[in-house]
């Protein structure tokens, strides 16, 4: 089996956000970017996959030459190799042009399944799976809370507000993934040694099929018209124990009200 | 008639022959014994422990001879015991000596003969006092283990075989002599105090009799010896052997440092998890240990009732060797060493996960009161790290909780999800700004200390407490100095003890060159951790600093006057009882400015607690514990609150942020709100601070009263 | 260099031969009455005793032989060296006694003998106890799985 994993490198979300008002992007400054977290959780579904049924996980990042951070991050946690698609000509594009370069990648990998977050740590678009899986002709299976294969199927289990569906589909296919599916292991310093030597290909524009003015900054046709702060409002209640127990019913009224619970 | 006696009286030709002739077995037997040790001590990793030599061998005469570890006031039954046992068998292994070099050296060769006259008088007394000796250890060796069993103890069949061994053997002494004198009956028999009583007994036997008696028991005596100097090289009375080498081969680096892996790069095997990973003085170290469950006395695992116990944990590693070739090995072994195989036997074992649980690994504070505690210097901590290491580094099989501290500690440079550029907001809560590091070194200026915050003293609102205190009486008392701020990062000391020495290396080399980027001296931290890590690991990475502990600092600004108090505490009054860090006391020898600070508060009065100083029973949290669940046995934080209850204090005082932010816990947990505080010694001393504007008031004051 | 590393390659014969003469020393000495034989074959004998024990302690663990005939008559031979170590001393101390009554037969008994024969009373007790002790340590330490079960159940004891 050969499962592709789409991963992106973010600015550690930890860090305050900052936008350059100019160009109306996020700043990334290398040293503070990171493999998206949401993305972890990808690459570990496709590890623990490949353990039960045996296979290839490969990884597939679209970026600056310093995504392959991101790439050896995920290859230090257990992925076989990775392939990241960099070029000058791609800065600027839009969900669907990142979606064309990366299925024009991942097509010829001919892979069993394609894993992606829900939506990734910066933009916050959840756009890219939807397109990709077009792109792709795959079925797309969102929010899966679990995964498992048999056979040619896979199942998912579907977080939805009230519970979970289980859907299936027939492989090939792609699937998002939620935090729910397990938590992402921490790479041994063995795997981050090992990563260092697997096998990383670097592809640009050329040779990826696609024309130059389908990508990149020319090739798009989302714009970010202006950037704004958001005032933060202050939330949450403060719920003073006063010893009678009615804190507990109090604030499990609150998390009712704003539907937590 | 000049008193003495003909060696091997009674004794006829083929006595004499076999005797010397036997002689092969026991030196024999010894010699297997410590050869087939010294075989498995040989595939161990290297490390230099031939440095210092006039110590080590000083070393091993205070401890071996004069008892220095064994004999403690905290453990006087057992101290007393072993003494009598040692010095018994050392006396009459001399006495034996002495008749040796008598009979077949001075007389045969010089035809000298001094045993006689008045040393053999003063001779007979010595080694009746001494054969009494050794009955009365080890007959109070024998009620500690069968009938006061104290919870540290556990016993193996050859705990009880070695005591028996050593019983019967001066038990057959004493016979062989009063046989002797209720035939001889010479008229100094008296000076053999123990025997002439029992010579008088029998002296009304036909001599025929005793004379066959005598020679029955001669052979059975020599018997004994051979089989008993035999069985030793199987038993842990090989001690007297490992334990010496064990304490001349002893760590002299400081107890704080953990020894790093060098070239982690290229190192291809990383941490404990097999034979060869252990050093040869590790390896010694485990065929030295005796079980005296000393390790144990002060545990915090073993007295919360935790799977670790280090002295199991040594038993363990000890079955572990035996079955690759060891000494225990067999079913024999097995059956007389039952501690050494508590989680089975047999060498296709694992060594993680089959002789030492990962629970056992996970468990321990690094509190290093088993190392303390130990009489042949062995060293848990490192080898529990070692196998941490294994597991994080080659295996990532850890905590789950681990997982976010190391992602942290990798990306923000703290344990928690703060922000470095968070690291200085404390200072806001100040009257008087602190300057950065940067500021003052661009600026051309000098401070007298920086301040070394730490990841808890930055973030945590209840330790930000501490460091506001601090920084205050820094202030009242016109030191200078300045903090990093949000270029300060992680010492490396957490993702050091749970094993994640990769990280820490990174994190250690960051704040070394951050250090020495400012061109930093002197340091102050009220970290002990932090404290320990800047004093011992530091230098290693070339990171040189005079570094203080903020205890240390604020006796010393009391002492010199520096910072003056107020007749009345605004924060405590009454009874104070003092925790000792393990990072600060043990490991860093920091037991009396603390407690001088303290004892200068006005209206307190200090009450220690039964385990103080190097004894002190850990809060819980070092070693990587204050991040993971405590899920085993009960809570080690609330077992030492209420420790501090039984005091009587109110305020439980604090040197350590890991300890305040245990004991807050430990205190809610306790259901102790009510009755005790914990508070920062900083926080203590600033709370009866005189500042100077109090001073200006006082001085405003004193003009406007009226003269008297 | 060389002598040694001779040496050590045929440390085992050095061994035993340093034991046949020292053995032949002692005979000869005790025979003639030459004491000094003794420091000579005292030294050869534990020399080749200590040559032979590193020399088998320093080789690859290979005797299972050993260990399984020490675990098939291990019960047998402690009993019997249990017997050979205690019997003559209980003996011994037993005489004790009947010297004692033999004295209180004469009508000459005072205090001293009757301390002593209290000390030997006291260590035939003592001596006795530890034996009973030790001896039933060993046999449920080599009784055929009682030796996982000394562990096992000390162990729970406590957990
Ligand atoms: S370091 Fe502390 S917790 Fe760990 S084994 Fe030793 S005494 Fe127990
Ligand atoms: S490790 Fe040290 S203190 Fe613990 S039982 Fe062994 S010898 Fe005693």
């Amino acid at each position: 089996m050969k499962i592709c994993v789409c991963v992106k490198h973010v600015p550690d979300p930890n860090l305050p956000v900052q936008v350059d008002p100019d160009t109306r992007r996020l700043v990334r400054d290398p040293v503070h970017c990171i493999l998206d977290p949401a993305d972890e959780y990808g690459v570990e579904t496709a590890l623990r996959l490949v353990m039960g049924h045996g296979g290839e996980v490969v990884v597939v990042s679209m970026g600056p030459p310093a995504a392959e951070d991101a790439l050896r991050r995920a290859m230090a946690m257990g992925a076989d190799r990775a392939i990241l698609v960099s070029d000058e000509a791609l800065a600027g594009s839009d969900v669907l042009a990142t979606a064309r370069a990366l299925a024009a990648v991942i097509r010829p990998e001919q892979p069993d399944l394609v894993i992606c977050a829900t939506e990734s740590t910066d933009a916050y678009t959840g756009l890219l799976p939807g397109a990709l899986a077009a792109l792709l002709d795959l079925p797309q299976l969102t929010f899966a809370r679990a995964v498992t294969i048999e056979g040619n199927t896979v199942t998912v289990q579907r977080a939805t507000e009230t519970g979970y569906q289980l859907i299936q589909a027939a492989l090939p296919a792609l699937i998002t993934v939620t935090a729910s599916v397990g938590e992402p292991r921490y790479p041994s310093f063995k795997g981050l040694m090992a990563a260092k030597r697997k096998p990383l290909d670097t592809r640009g524009v050329a040779v990826l099929g696609v024309e130059p003015h389908e990508v990149g900054e020319r090739g798009a046709r989302e714009r970010v018209i202006e950037v704004r702060e958001v005032r933060q409002v202050k939330q949450g209640k403060r719920i003073v124990d006063d010893g009678n127990g009615d804190s507990v019913e109090e604030i499990l009224a609150f998390l009712r009200s704003i539907q937590v619970v | 008639m000049i008193p003495t006696r003909e060696i091997t009286w009674n004794v006829d030709l083929i006595g004499r022959v076999a005797l010397y002739a036997l002689l092969a077995l026991p030196a024999g037997f010894l010699a297997f014994g410590l050869a087939r040790r010294a075989r498995m001590w040989r595939l161990g990793q290297p490390d230099d422990r031939f440095d210092r030599l006039p110590s080590r061998l000083w070393g091993a005469l205070v401890q071996g001879i004069l008892h220095a570890r064994i004999v403690r006031r905290r453990n006087l039954y057992g101290g007393v015991m072993h003494a009598l046992v040692f010095w018994g068998f050392v006396i009459l292994f001399i006495g034996t000596v002495i008749v040796m070099v008598e009979h077949d050296v001075a007389v045969p060769l010089f035809g000298l003969s001094f045993y006689r006259g008045n040393f053999y008088l003063g001779f007979k007394l010595a080694m009746n006092l001494a054969g009494l000796m050794l009955i009365a250890g080890v007959l109070m060796a024998f009620a500690r283990r069968l009938m006061l069993q104290p919870a540290t103890f556990e016993s193996s069949a050859d705990d009880l075989v070695v005591l028996a061994f050593l019983l019967v053997l001066s038990v057959q002494g004493f016979i062989l002599q009063a046989l002797r004198l209720a035939v001889e009956r010479d008229p100094w028999a008296p000076w053999s105090f123990v025997s002439y009583p029992m010579s008088l007994a029998l002296q009304s036997l036909p001599e025929r009799w005793l004379r066959g008696l005598h020679l029955v028991n001669w052979w059975s005596h020599t018997l004994t010896t051979t089989v008993f100097l035999a069985y030793v090289a199987y038993s842990k009375m090989i001690h007297p052997f490992t334990g010496l080498a064990s304490v001349v081969f002893r760590r002299l680096r400081p107890p704080g440092r953990l020894d790093p892996i060098e070239n982690l790069e290229e190192a291809n095997r990383l941490g404990i998890a097999g034979l060869e990973d252990f050093t040869w003085a590790q390896l010694l170290q485990v065929d030295a240990c005796m079980h005296c469950g000393r390790c144990l006395e002060y545990c915090p695992t073993f007295r919360t009732g935790k799977p670790l116990r280090p002295r199991d944990l040594i038993l363990e590693v000890a079955g572990y060797v035996a079955d690759r070739g060891g000494i225990f090995s067999g079913e024999l072994g097995q059956g007389m060493n039952a501690a050494r195989f508590r989680w089975g036997a047999g060498a296709e074992r694992e060594l993680i996960g089959g002789v030492v649980s990962t629970e056992e690994i996970w468990d321990c504070t690094t509190c290093g009161a088993c190392m303390e505690q130990c009489p042949v210097y062995i060293e848990h901590v490192p080898l529990i790290v070692g196998m941490r290491r294994n597991l994080v580094l080659e295996r990532s099989e850890f905590p789950g909780e681990l997982t976010a501290v190391f992602t942290n500690l990798e990306r923000l440079g703290s344990p928690y999800q703060f922000r470095p550029a968070q690291r200085a907001d404390w200072t806001r809560k100040l009257e008087h700004p602190v300057p950065e590091m940067a500021e003052v070194v661009a600026s051309g200026e000098d401070v007298d200390y920086l301040l070394w915050v730490g990841c808890l003293g930055s973030f945590d609102g209840r330790n930000q407490r501490t460091t506001i205190a601090l920084a205050r009486i820094l202030q009242a008392a016109g030191i200078r100095f300045a903090i990093l701020g949000r270029e300060e990062t992680c010492t490396g000391d957490p993702a050091r003890r749970v094993g994640n020495e990769y990280l820490a290396q990174l994190l250690a080399q960051q704040a070394v060159e951050t250090l020495n980027a400012c061109q930093v001296r002197k340091i102050v931290t009220t970290c002990p951790h932090c404290f320990n890590a800047i004093r011992n690991e530091f230098p290693q990475l070339g990171g040189h600093y005079e570094v203080v502990h903020h205890s240390q600092l604020i006796s010393t600004l009391l002492a010199e006057g520096r910072i003056r108090l107020q007749s009345g505490s605004a924060v405590a009054q009454g009874k104070v009882t003092y925790h000792d860090p393990c990072y600060l006391g043990r490991y860093n020898r920091v037991f009396d400015e603390p407690r001088a600070a303290l004892s200068a508060l006005p209206g307190i009065q200090l009450a220690e607690m039964p385990r103080n100083r190097s004894r002190s029973f850990c809060c819980g949290g070092g070693g990587g514990r204050m991040f993971m669940e405590e899920t085993r046995g009960q809570r080690i934080n609330q077992a030492r609150v209420r420790e501090a209850l039984e005091t009587g204090a109110e305020v439980l005082a604090a040197a350590c942020p890991f300890c305040m932010t245990m004991f807050e816990d430990g205190i809610r947990g306790a259901g102790a709100e009510g009755s005790l505080q914990v508070l920062d010694i900083a926080e203590l001393v600033a709370g009866a601070l005189v500042t100077p504007r109090d001073d200006s008031r006082a001085a405003a004051g004193a003009g406007l009263e009226p003269p008297a | 260099m060389t002598t040694l590393t001779t040496l050590w390659r045929h440390i085992t014969e050095f061994g035993w031969l340093a034991i046949v003469l020292g053995i032949a020393t002692i005979v000869a000495g005790e025979l003639v009455g030459w004491g000094g034989a003794r420091l000579v074959a005292a030294a050869l004998v534990s020399a080749g005793g200590l040559a032979l024990g590193i020399s088998y302690g320093i080789r690859e663990p290979g005797r299972r032989r050993v260990r399984g005939w020490l675990a098939r008559y291990g019960r047998a031979l402690v009993w019997l060296l249990a017997a050979l170590i205690t019997l003559p001393a209980a003996l011994a101390l037993g005489a004790a006694a009947i010297g004692s009554v033999v004295l209180v037969s004469h009508g000459s008994i005072d205090a001293m003998p009757l301390a002593g024969l209290a000390v030997a009373a006291g260590m035939l007790t003592a001596m006795t106890a530890v034996a009973f002790v030790a001896l039933r340590a060993t046999r449920a330490a080599l009784s055929k799985d009682g030796a996982r079960q000394v562990g096992v159940d000390t162990w729970e004891r406590r957990s």
